[in-house]
């Protein structure tokens, strides 16, 4: 009665299926997957009196993955984004991933924050209007008014993520520096986008329960710990450009002194200089346009029409024209920037101006006195 | 040697069994060292006094991110000792071991990184990278834990080992 039992082959391989199972399924990020069941047994190899025991399996301990609720809400604005007076469709960008292990539906909200602290410093004082809460359906990052149009997310799989808009529009009557903050707030719900309850009763081993895991977003009023809910800040900051305009006046030459000396007589040559100045600060003013009206003065100064060449007499210095040199423009309406009495009558105008915070523009002309 | 329980074991053996050992034949097997494992998981509970304490229940409500105890009874129900035992346990698909968490009383404690065909401790194992080096094993890469006992099991002696594992 004598059995010849390798027993060390025998648990080797016992051992490389149990591997096998394990390299197979590779455990995610989010964790390993509801529902799944974990086993495991052990093995004693012995020896009696020297003989080597066939080695003996133990019962296979075993228990069921639960449901782990989990998310996480993130802005991906990296500081407030800016805003104009009046500007309409802003967005405020977020990131919501399914940290749980299983698929998930999810809840949207916007939540204004009421004067309390701003996200990325300063203090909330205006709500922004129209409100509303995307998705980003075709996952390009950026919000495309009437394609990104879903407002829950349906159907995030376990570890993956989705990125969400809040987009509204900027009440006109907003100033520089005002902040509107608002909280997206998402709640994990059932596939079928019904609520979800943690299971708080013991339970047993063998069924799905569900565990929620989440932490606390940015708003303490509507999420807690551990409620299926996570929520991020950002901030609209209003910017608007502050322009100032000067107009100065030099005499250039009078008919008796020339260039030396003039004095403002009767058929002396002045220049008058409008300086834009776009405060450092503020944002970049667009097609920034000039116009000086000589009709209430039509009786006592005319405008020069060969002030700065033949045909020419408006000189602009911009920076975004011509490198910032002083260039002279054409009386007439035509392809440069400016004209006298096309646009409006006994006018001078010049247009497509920009002005980024902090840089200035001139509009020279000149006049001679009646 | 008295070993409580031993009574309480051996006693329910069938009087067959008990002759067969004696003449010195073979254990069948299941009748020599029995196994059984437990998997349990620590929660905290405030008892009457309003102090938490630590308490074991059975693994039931485990999520990603949680700890099981796995604990292995050991039962030398033979009227032989059990020489040169060890007990073998891989650590469970979808679970990583626990860095430093196995306990075994008068136990040598081994791990592999290879699926059990090797053991060692943890400073001799080395994990092969895909460019021919190596790297030291961590206690993630470990799949299989090996108690070996330092001396033999008396007939009628009972004990556990045990080991802490992550689900991933």
């Amino acid at each position: 009665m004598k059995h010849s039992i390798n027993i060390s082959r025998g648990l080797i391989v016992l051992a490389g299926l149990l591997m096998a199972g394990g390299v197979i399924t590779e455990a995610s990020a989010a964790g390993t997957a509801s529902g799944t069941t974990i086993s495991n047994s052990a093995t004693v190899g012995y020896q009696v009196g020297g003989v080597s025991q066939t080695a003996v399996n133990s019962n296979t301990a075993t228990f069921v993955v639960d449901t782990k609720i989990d998310l996480t809400v993130a802005t991906t604005d990296a500081a407030a984004v800016i805003v104009t007076p009046g500007a309409t469709a802003q967005v405020l960008t977020f990131t919501v991933t399914n940290t749980g292990n299983a698929t998930q539906d999810f809840n949207l909200s916007s939540i204004a924050v009421n004067g309390g602290a701003a996200a990325f410093g300063g203090t909330d004082n205006f709500d922004a209007t129209g409100v509303n809460v995307y998705v980003d359906s075709n996952g390009n990052g950026t919000y495309d008014a009437g394609t990104d149009t879903a407002t829950s997310i349906d159907d995030l799989v376990a570890d993956g993520s989705a990125t969400v808009f809040i987009v509204a529009d900027i009440p006109t009557v907003q100033v520089t520096g005002d902040i509107a903050s608002y909280h997206l707030l998402v709640e994990a719900r059932a596939t079928d986008g019904s609520a979800l309850t943690e299971t708080t009763a013991a339970d047993t081993a063998g069924s799905v329960d569900i565990v929620f895991a989440d932490g606390q977003g940015s708003d303490a009023t509507n999420d807690a710990s551990r409620d299926a809910k996570h929520s991020s800040q950002s901030d609209y900051e209003v910017l608007t450009a502050a322009l100032t305009v000067t107009k100065s006046s030099a005499v250039i030459s009078d008919p008796f002194n020339g260039t030396t000396n003039p004095k403002r007589i009767p058929g002396a040559v002045v220049e008058y200089t409008i300086q834009i100045d776009n405060a450092a600060g503020g944002t970049t003013a667009d097609n920034v346009v000039v116009s000086d009206d000589l009709t209430a003065e039509a009786a006592t100064i005319a405008f020069k029409t060969d002030g700065y060449a033949a045909g020419q007499g408006i000189q602009v210095t911009a920076p975004n024209i011509n490198g910032g040199v002083a260039t002279n423009l054409t009386n007439a309406s035509d392809t440069d920037q400016g004209d006298y009495g096309a646009t409006a009558a006994n006018t001078v105008t010049v247009n497509g101006i920009t002005l980024n915070a902090g840089q200035s523009a001139t509009v020279k002309f000149q006049v001679t006195i009646q | 040697m008295k070993i409580s329980g031993r009574e309480r074991w051996s006693c329910s053996l069938f009087p067959v069994l008990l002759v067969l050992f004696c003449s010195g034949a073979q254990a069948n097997a299941g009748k020599g060292m029995t196994l059984k494992v437990m998997v349990e998981q620590e929660i905290v509970v405030t008892n009457k006094k309003g102090k938490k304490e630590t308490r074991r229940i059975a693994a039931t409500k485990i999520v990603p991110g949680d700890e099981v105890i796995y604990t292995i009874h050991y039962l030398n129900s033979s009227e032989k000792p059990a020489e040169n035992v060890f007990i073998s346990m891989p650590v469970a698909e979808h679970t990583r071991y626990r860095s430093g968490s196995a306990r075994g009383g008068g136990t040598a404690i081994s791990f592999s990184v290879d699926g059990g065909k090797h053991f060692g401790a943890p400073d001799e194992l080395t994990i092969k990278l895909d460019n021919g080096r190596k790297r030291s094993a961590v206690a993630a890469d470990y799949t299989h834990i090996k108690w070996k006992f330092n001396a033999p099991v008396p007939p009628g002696a009972s004990g556990a080992v045990s080991y802490r594992a992550v689900l991933k």
